[in-house]
């Protein structure tokens, strides 16, 4: 080998490393996948209790904006008596719904419905309440239930596209198509924090395969929980746009099963 | 009016008494940071107040004639609550109303009747009228404690009365008023005690009010229960008498509810008075009239409940049964035109929630037990309702349509709605009020007073 071709080598070295680290990329990511990594985005530590307020902002495509400010109390009981977890919501305004609660309690057996009651000042009365369809919007919001947190992960298939730099950190991006065929997405794409498993954003399609929403979080740690901070959801058919932001976030601050009851929903945050 | 300031008076004199009462136990009281494992804070003696109410108004045009304005109803609603020390919360609500259709149409109505509908300062008693609601409430480790004027809410059936009876109702605008609006408040000591998922609560209603019936002339007089003399026969009948105010004559109610295999349940008894007087008739051979003296009596009623959630479907079921009701026959052996006779009052019915639109089916039966041919009210009443509800454009377009049919008597009511939200704290409505049927039927009375209306309500 002439000095030459070895100074030529010595040239390409960082180069070739470079291709090499490139090419093997994908192979070192194909050691985990999609579905751990949703897996482990679903099984992030949430502690046993919290508590928090959220200001919902609705913004119309004319930029009119609405705001529904709740207080959101929920608690994790790991399969103590049936329970998955309970969660109470007031709504402290506008004005015409001050004084509404939403008490949910969600069980283990996958199979069996949440328990709902809603009280109603305007009627003075907890009625109880179907266990809202997954697909429907939560309180006029540009967000589903699924979109909040409650689908599981076993309803997709998830297959991890590739990963790439998002912000500071590099994410995994993963694809997610339901199983279930009369789902409202035809398919989600994930942006999932490789480090601390935190989705950064989610770009969904409707059945028709149309580009149908963006949802951009960022998130705040409390007392080694992460929540969130704020989610922004935009709907580019429509152009409306949610934004949630969440603030004084306590965890584990040991709230009481009695927290939890129909007697809540009637006395208001009280307890 | 000398007579409801005093009703008044003794209202809060036994709340008073009560609280006085009470007091000393607000040791026990669970001040609101104690779950949190706070120790509880020196508080003024009224504290965290809090300010909220409405404004609306609501104009309504006859389609039938005479074509006019049958309502301009302005509303003016104000609550006020504030912590009383750390034990304790008040309620306070005021209304005031006013309506120029009262002023604008002088010859329609007779005096009474503009008075009493014009405003709440021109009614006869204005301090009744403007302050609904006043209550303490007192949580308690186990229970809960509420004294002074205020609402009961029970049952599960939608628009209709067949548990949730322990608050007289206001007929004055028949039955187009929401509840909340049209029960009458009434003073009273109430305590809910709770032990895991159920509650025990009790009431005591010192002093018996009845149903506000539409007065004789206005626009919602009830005419299909009127009596019809034989010819040439008067008629004179005289103002209901009220049972007097004493210990005797109070009401009590109890009420068991709660979750029983994901089931709400609730049972209930009442000891209390009909809301609707008997009318006692009795031929006056002088006057050669017919004499009906108006008198209310006792109506014991047991009652029970039911709803639970299955997917998109939510059953609901409401049960009451009455005991001796005093009913008007046309039997001639009757002492004053009267047999007692108990009832059973029913409905079953179910939520169904489909995307943004909310379903709500019911059927309702009234039947008198080992009826008599000759009371004038058919012994099995059957009705059915619907009510379909739609939230659209994010929660801010409302479109509602309630319908009810009741084929026993051939009436029916639909009442189509929309509602925009039009800020977080303006809304504007409109809808229509549509009757039909027999004249002598619950709906067919009103079958001329179809209205159209809009509403304008601005929150604060």
């Amino acid at each position: 080998m002439t000095n030459q071709t070895r100074g030529s080598i010595i040239h390409l070295l960082p180069g070739i490393i470079c291709f090499l680290i490139w090419m093997a990329a994908p192979v070192l990511a194909a050691e985990i996948s999609g579905l751990d990594i949703m897996k482990k985005v679903d099984q992030l530590e949430d502690g046993d209790d919290q508590s928090s307020r959220a200001v919902y902002t609705l913004i119309n495509r004319r930029g009119q904006q609405r705001v529904r400010n709740t207080v959101r109390f929920w608690k994790d009981y790991n399969g103590r008596e049936g329970f998955d977890s309970k969660m109470i919501t007031f709504f402290e305004s506008p004005p015409d719904v001050k004084g509404t609660a939403f008490l949910s309690w969600s069980y283990m057996d996958e199979d069996r419905d949440d328990d709902q009651w809603l009280f109603l000042p305007a009627l003075r009365k907890v009625r109880r309440i179907a266990a809202g369809n997954k697909d429907d919007y939560f309180m006029g919001t540009d967000f589903t239930y699924d979109d909040m947190g409650d689908r599981k992960v076993e309803e997709d298939t998830h297959t991890l596209l590739k990963s790439e730099p998002c912000g500071t950190d590099e994410c995994y991006v993963v694809e997610s198509v339901p199983k279930r065929k009369r789902d409202m997405y035809s398919k989600k794409i994930t942006w999932v924090d490789s480090k601390r498993w935190l989705i950064q954003k989610v770009d969904f399609y409707d059945r028709k395969g149309r580009f149908l929403k963006t949802l951009t979080m960022v998130w705040q740690e409390v007392k080694g929980i992460w929540t969130w901070k704020r989610g922004e959801m935009k709907n580019h058919l429509s152009q409306h746009s949610t934004v949630i932001d969440v603030q004084e976030v306590k965890v584990n601050t040991g709230l009481e099963d009695r927290v939890f009851i129909e007697r809540t929903l009637k006395r208001g945050m009280t307890f | 009016m000398q007579k409801t300031t005093a009703d008044l008076f003794k209202g809060l004199l036994t709340v008073s008494l009560l609280i006085c009462m009470l007091l000393p136990m607000a040791d026990h009281v669970l001040a609101a940071d104690e779950a949190a494992g706070e120790d509880p804070v020196e508080t003024a003696f009224f504290s965290g107040g809090a300010v909220n109410g409405y404004f609306e108004n609501q104009t309504a045009y006859r389609a039938n004639s005479p074509n006019r304005f049958s309502q301009v109803r302005n509303r003016l609603q104000v609550e006020l609550r504030s912590n009383v020390r750390e034990w304790g919360r008040l309620f306070l609500q005021l209304r005031g109303d006013y309506d120029p259709v009262y002023d604008l149409y002088t010859d329609d109505f007779p005096k009474t009747v503009r008075d009493e509908y014009r405003s709440s300062l021109s009614a006869e008693n204005p301090l009744k009228e403007t302050v609904r609601e006043i209550y303490l409430d007192i949580p308690l480790d186990t229970m809960d404690i509420r004294l002074g004027r205020q609402q009961v809410v029970w049952g599960e059936a939608i628009g209709l009365r067949i548990t949730d009876v322990v608050n007289p109702q206001d007929y004055r605008n028949f039955i187009l008023d929401d509840f909340v609006d049209s029960r009458i408040p009434m003073w009273m000591a109430r305590l809910n005690y709770y032990v895991d998922d159920w509650t025990l609560e009790l009431l005591w209603i010192p002093q018996f009010e009845p149903d506000r019936e539409a007065l004789a002339g206005s626009t919602w007089e009830w005419t299909f229960n009127r009596i019809e003399p034989p010819a040439g026969m008067t008629v004179r009948i005289f103002d209901p008498e009220k049972p007097d105010a004493n210990l005797e004559n109070s009401e009590t109610g109890m009420r068991l509810s709660g979750l029983l295999a994901g089931w709400n349940l609730s049972l209930s008894y009442l000891n209390v008075w009909d809301d609707m007087p008997a009318r006692h008739v009795t031929f006056n051979p002088r006057t050669f009239s017919l004499d009906v003296s108006q008198k209310y009596h006792r109506l014991p009623l047991w009652g029970f409940t039911f709803a639970n959630a299955f997917g998109s479907f939510v059953p609901r079921g409401e049960f009451s049964y009455a005991r001796g009701k005093y009913y008007s026959t046309a039997d001639p052996s009757a002492v004053e035109g009267l047999v007692r006779k108990d009832y059973l009052h029913t409905m079953v019915g179910t939520d169904y929630s489909l995307a943004d639109f909310l379903f709500t089916f019911q059927v309702v039966q009234k039947i008198i037990l080992d009826p008599d041919e000759a009371i004038y009210e058919e012994s099995v009443q059957t009705s059915y309702s619907v009510w379909i509800q739609a939230n659209l454009l994010h929660e801010t377009l409302k479109p509602e349509l309630l319908a009810i049919f009741s084929p026993s008597d051939e009436g029916w009511m639909v009442r189509p709605r929309v509602a925009y939200a039009a800020t977080d704290t303006i809304t504007l409505s409109a809808g229509a009020d549509l009757f039909s049927g027999p004249p002598r039927s619950f709906f067919g009375q009103f079958d001329t007073n179809d209205q159209v209306y809009v509403k304008f309500k601005t929150s604060f």
